[in-house]
């Protein structure tokens, strides 16, 4: 499961998803990619999930790039505990993602299969996705 | 290089609610600018662009605007600002050039006989450093793309800048060590299977022979 090595802060405030991705919105490494229409938390137990479901589709062959990390710590308290007595620790660490961030990239295999690998993997991410293919105009 | 025509409108007005409105009648806003002309507001009719871009394989070509006053510029396609969520353009920028000067524009680079690749056809995956060169050149020699025959290459092997075949005329600008592709091993994903510590068996028999003892059955209690 992804995780940071090493943190600054080890417990961070929730923050706010506004506006769209300021970058990572091409496709830099691959030929097709999944793209995040919705802000949202991606959890690395879902970033793990979704390339595991491209890698197990695609078998053999095919390169996959894992576009986001989870760099926020999400804290929670144990249940049936009294409200108070600080913060609680850390559960889960999540990626925030805002629309229009490419998420995964992939490359090494048709169109086909590529669109039904990066399918199977938008259902294991709680957030609207669609898949886009590489295209430039202009430089 | 063959050049394309487009039909462009001068605009007098500037600023986002009028490249807004713009775009709601279905324009692109665009400015010309380059080779000693004030920077010229513009806006394209959006379905003639995407006629335009979709008719070249490359990212840079040369086009040859016709202004609605009669002017004739010849430029190339410097930057198209996209949308990120939508498949829109935003803006684009038109780059002046002359035609007996050179310019710097990008060429991509396409794949011949990929499915003959020896690498390939073992298991190796095609995978690209870069999927475009920059080039310096005169616009007339500018290449519209470069191909590369990858037939002959191995897992391994890897195609650089300085192996591309440039035409005559045409100065590659990106480094000439820059790998374009490579065939790289295929990667093979293993389910990783969670090892679970084994107790030892006879500690195990003996330690649930001893809860059993403990505890009366239910026969017992009920007696």
């Amino acid at each position: 499961m992804l995780l940071p090595r090493k943190v600054k802060h080890r417990k961070v405030q929730r923050g706010r998803m506004k506006g769209k991705a300021k970058g990572g919105t091409e496709i830099h490494f691959g030929e097709y990619g999944l793209q995040a229409l919705k802000p949202g938390w991606i959890t690395a137990h879902q970033i793990e999930a979704a390339r595991v479901s491209i890698a197990r589709y695609i078998k053999r062959g095919g390169k996959v790039w894992v576009n986001i990390f989870p760099h926020k710590p999400v804290t929670a308290k144990p249940v049936e505990t009294r409200m108070g007595s600080g913060k609680g620790t850390t559960e889960f660490w999540v990626a925030v993602v805002k629309p229009g961030r490419i998420m995964f990239e992939l490359t090494g295999v048709d169109e086909k299969e590529a669109k039904e690998a990066l399918r199977l993997a938008s259902h294991k991410i709680p957030i609207e996705c669609r898949i886009v293919k590489r295209e430039k105009v202009g430089g | 290089m063959k050049i394309s025509e487009l039909t462009a409108d001068k605009r007098e007005k500037v600023g986002k609610g009028i490249a807004r409105k713009l775009r709601r009648e279905g324009k692109i806003p665009a400015i010309l600018y380059g080779h000693k002309i004030k920077p010229l507001p513009l806006s394209v009719k959006a379905k003639d662009f995407y006629s335009l871009v979709h008719s070249h394989e490359g990212t840079s070509f040369i086009v040859k605007l016709n202004l609605n006053d009669g002017e004739t510029h010849t430029a190339i396609i410097k930057e198209a600002k996209r949308n990120p969520l939508r498949d829109g353009y935003l803006h684009i920028d038109f780059q002046k050039i002359q035609m007996d000067k050179k310019i710097s524009a990008f060429v991509p680079i396409v794949i011949k006989n990929e499915e003959e690749c020896k690498g390939i056809e073992v298991g190796g995956v095609l995978q690209h450093g870069i999927w475009e060169v920059e080039v310096e050149a005169l616009p007339k020699d500018l290449p519209e793309h470069l191909e590369v025959d990858i037939s002959s290459l191995e897992i391994g092997d890897a195609v650089r800048v300085e192996d591309l075949p440039f035409p005559e005329g045409v100065i590659p600008l990106s480094d000439p060590s820059e790998i374009v592709l490579t065939i790289v091993p295929p990667t093979v994903y293993e389910e990783k299977v969670e090892e679970v510590e084994e107790i030892a068996p006879e500690e195990e028999v003996a330690a649930t022979e001893a809860k059993t003892e403990e505890k009366p059955t239910e026969e017992e209690t009920k007696e």
